[in-house]
């Protein structure tokens, strides 16, 4: 189904090739893991499965390769769109259309397919991913679980041979992770030949039949699901088994303790929707880390902001530290990581952005010592805005701690990120809570939460 | 969601009147209007296209936004008007320039401006998508309009975000900022934004690829008739152009070289006089 033959790829201008010399063979039918460090070459090969390389990303690219029977140098990117259905990271990068009913049927009808047509092709699909009840919903009320499963629909109704996914866990609970895996198992059995590159590997194990393991633009290693374990360390891979939660829930007593942050009868609720919060209390305890859990919708990352006066609470009030702090003062003295790392660089090099988020202007920090600890050495002229989205995340997380915050939160910090580097991210923030500050960590991530967190804290449906 | 304001929705009963209406009926309600603003001479005519297009833009409960664009416009005048009383002093043409000719253009921009509020403030973006599928415009018209419609909120979602990652840095965005350090400033805003538009056009660029937009056979499309509201404003939307083209009041020419007109007129009427 996918044969490529001493492939060999390097983006344009750069004088190091993304990929060299790589073979792979993939049978109908099959279910491939590919898995390795941040920035060992995944998404290019995955760009180069789906025919975006060098339809969108020139460079230069030699070697054979035949997706789905067609010869990739004879047939142009068109004829494997059809052949090949890519599930990105984040869903609504493919969405075209604002409700689910147009945006299921939007590829079809730019195929000429008639009303008719459209219908008999969607329905089967719409029943087995249970999307009844949501075909007039705007696209932008869903949870992830629910955009994923339309963007899923919406690529299944073109029967495509191959089906890929990039990191399609990296924004799912673990609910919506195991209907997932569901679904793709049904699709396996149907004959599918699926490939899913990804960082997080428990949830796999009954999937795939093969897993090639990717290191510095080669396939360095290559298996089934049981040999992973024993490259783990050498290789930084997340980890194989599921991680069960190891970490207590945060009580009212140790939300109440005097030192943190603490929210005090708050409502909120966004213009025209109903009450997120309703007389809402809790709080953040200081020199502790706590995972803030909870179903896609229900407020988590509300919360940070409004922690960080970025929303105004219609009642209630937030203390710091047994005072009640204006939402200014908040936000000067607590740092918060969202997830757009893009909006949150502006700098021409690493070393201006990190210098730029120091407090005191006139203070020097060692660039050097900070971007070895980031595992970032070398790139210090480069600009933000050229790192890969891994790096992009470590440096926004790097220039957020700069500012020494009493309170520090961030929202999913380890989407994307490989063992090492979660391992990493966890040291920081427990060294940060150590120091005394409040840290929470908004995931869903239990690897993570068991590496580092003192406690959780589930956001329930009704507060 | 909404096309200019974000996700946000009025629920009053009042304001759904407008965004119940169809799509192609506002379209073209605002283009016989803008058709009609740019030739209308007549300054009741124009306040009474405002006045009514007025009541449209209010009964989406916009108050405070129209409050501040009427300022707006209320300012902008009395700049106007200031200046032509300045530069009076240097031109004597000047001075012929009267109140109401001052006036003329803004209040053609007022209904102009009402009216372009109401449309895309009561459209949500999936009726207009599908609104204009049905228009059967050429590929060449709808796709770049379909793409626009598409992401306009998502990049004033982009600037929301980006306003609050910059506050989060400890960075004011205010109009002091812009004065005493406009190029760090306008370096913090314009940067991100730049990238963000970039890999946004990347992505719907993909996006399209993999659906076939743009190839293949097109769109078969099925017909869907107005309803009666629809009707009932487009047709009471005509016969008030009708009435502001018709209602009595004088035709007022605006602008410099109109005062230059009115002078050169006066002085060959003052000659053939004299003769």
């Amino acid at each position: 189904m996918i044969n490529l033959e001493n492939i060999s790829y390097s983006y344009p201008f750069q004088s190091t090739k993304a990929l060299t010399n790589i073979n792979l063979q993939i049978k109908k039918g099959e279910a491939i893991l590919v898995t390795g460090r941040s920035g060992c070459g995944k998404s290019t090969l995955g760009r180069l499965i789906n025919g975006l390389i060098p339809t969108y990303f020139a460079g230069s690219l030699s070697g054979d390769m035949h997706i789905a029977g067609i010869d990739r140098k004879r047939h142009s990117f068109h004829d494997l769109t059809g052949l090949v259905g890519s599930l990105f990271q984040d869903p609504e990068q493919q969405f075209l259309s604002t409700t689910v009913d147009d945006e299921l049927r939007t590829a079809l009808e730019w195929r000429g397919y008639s009303s008719r047509q459209i219908d008999s092709a969607l329905n089967p699909i719409i029943e087995q991913l249970g999307l009844q009840n949501k075909l007039g919903s705007s696209l932008f009320t869903l949870s992830e679980g629910e955009k994923q499963k339309v963007a899923l629909a919406s690529i299944l109704a073109l029967k495509p041979q191959i089906l890929m996914l990039d990191e399609p866990t990296a924004n799912l609970d673990i609910d919506s992770t195991r209907e997932l895996l569901s679904i793709l198992t049904s699709l396996k059995q149907e004959g599918m030949t699926i490939v899913i590159f990804d960082h997080r590997l428990y949830w796999l194990r009954a999937l795939i039949d093969k897993f090639y393991l990717m290191d510095d633009g080669t396939i360095s290693e290559s298996g089934s699901f049981s040999d992973l374990e024993q490259l783990r360390t050498k290789f930084g891979l997340r980890s194989t088994q599921q991680a069960h939660l190891s970490v207590p829930q945060l009580t009212i007593g140790q939300m109440t303790q005097p030192g943190g942050l603490y929210f005090d009868a708050l409502s909120f609720g966004y213009s025209g929707q109903p009450p997120l919060f309703n007389n809402f209390s809790g709080g953040l305890p200081q020199g502790k880390v706590i995972a803030i859990c909870g179903q896609n919708g229900r407020g988590k990352t509300t919360l940070a902001r409004l922690s960080m006066g970025l929303e105004k609470p219609i009642s209630g009030n937030i203390s710091l530290h047994g005072a009640i702090q204006s939402a200014k003062n908040r936000l000067q003295r607590g740092s918060l990581v969202l997830q757009n790392t893009e909006l949150q660089l502006y700098m021409r090099s690493v070393t201006e952005e990190l210098q730029s988020a120091v407090s005191e202007p006139d203070k020097k920090i060692n660039i050097n010592a900070t971007l070895e600890q980031f595992r970032m050495a070398g790139l210090q002229d480069r600009h933000p805005q050229s790192l890969s989205g891994g790096q992009r995340q470590r440096l926004v997380i790097a220039c957020a701690l700069q500012k020494k915050p009493e309170v520090l939160i961030l929202d999913e910090p380890t989407s994307g990120l490989d063992g090492h580097n979660m391992e990493m991210i966890g040291q920081h923030v427990r060294a940060e809570a150590e120091r005394g500050a409040a840290v929470a960590l908004i995931t869903h991530d239990h690897e993570l939460i068991n590496n580092c967190c003192d406690y959780v804290w589930t956001l329930q449906e009704e507060v | 969601m909404l096309a200019l304001s974000g996700a946000k929705t009025n629920n009053k009963r009042f304001s759904q009147w407008m965004g119940n209406l169809d799509i192609r009926v506002k379209v073209l309600t605002l283009f016989f209007l803008s058709l009609s603003l740019i030739f209308l001479k007549n300054p009741v005519g124009l306040a009474f296209l405002g006045v009514l297009s007025t009541v449209c833009l209010f009964s989406l409960g916009k108050y405070r936004m129209m409050m501040i664009i009427y300022l707006l416009l209320i300012v902008t005048w009395a700049f106007s008007q200031s200046l032509t009383w300045l530069l009076a002093l240097f031109i004597p043409t000047m001075k012929e320039q009267t109140i109401a000719q001052t006036l003329i253009p803004f209040l053609r921009m007022w209904p102009l401006l009402n009216m372009a509020l109401t449309v895309s403030l009561s459209m949500e973006i999936g009726n207009a998508l599908l609104a204009l599928k049905k228009m059967r415009l050429p590929r060449l018209i709808y796709l770049p309009v379909m793409v626009a419609l598409r992401f306009i909120p998502g990049f004033i979602n982009d600037i929301k975000q980006l306003r609050d990652c910059l506050l989060i840095r400890g960075i004011p965005l205010n109009i002091s900022a812009l004065i005493l350090h406009p190029n760090r400033t306008l370096r913090l805003l314009i940067v991100p934004m730049i990238i963000r538009a970039l890999r946004l056009a990347d992505e719907l660029a993909i996006a399209a690829e993999l659906k076939r937009v743009g190839y293949g056979q097109g769109v078969m499309l099925e017909k869907t008739n107005f309803r009666w509201a629809d009707s009932t404003f487009f047709v009471g939307a005509m016969l008030a152009l009708v009435v502001a083209w018709n209602i009595p009041g004088s035709i007022v020419e605006s602008g410099m070289h109109s005062s230059i007109k009115n002078q050169d007129q006066l002085q060959r009427t003052s000659e053939s006089g004299q003769q």
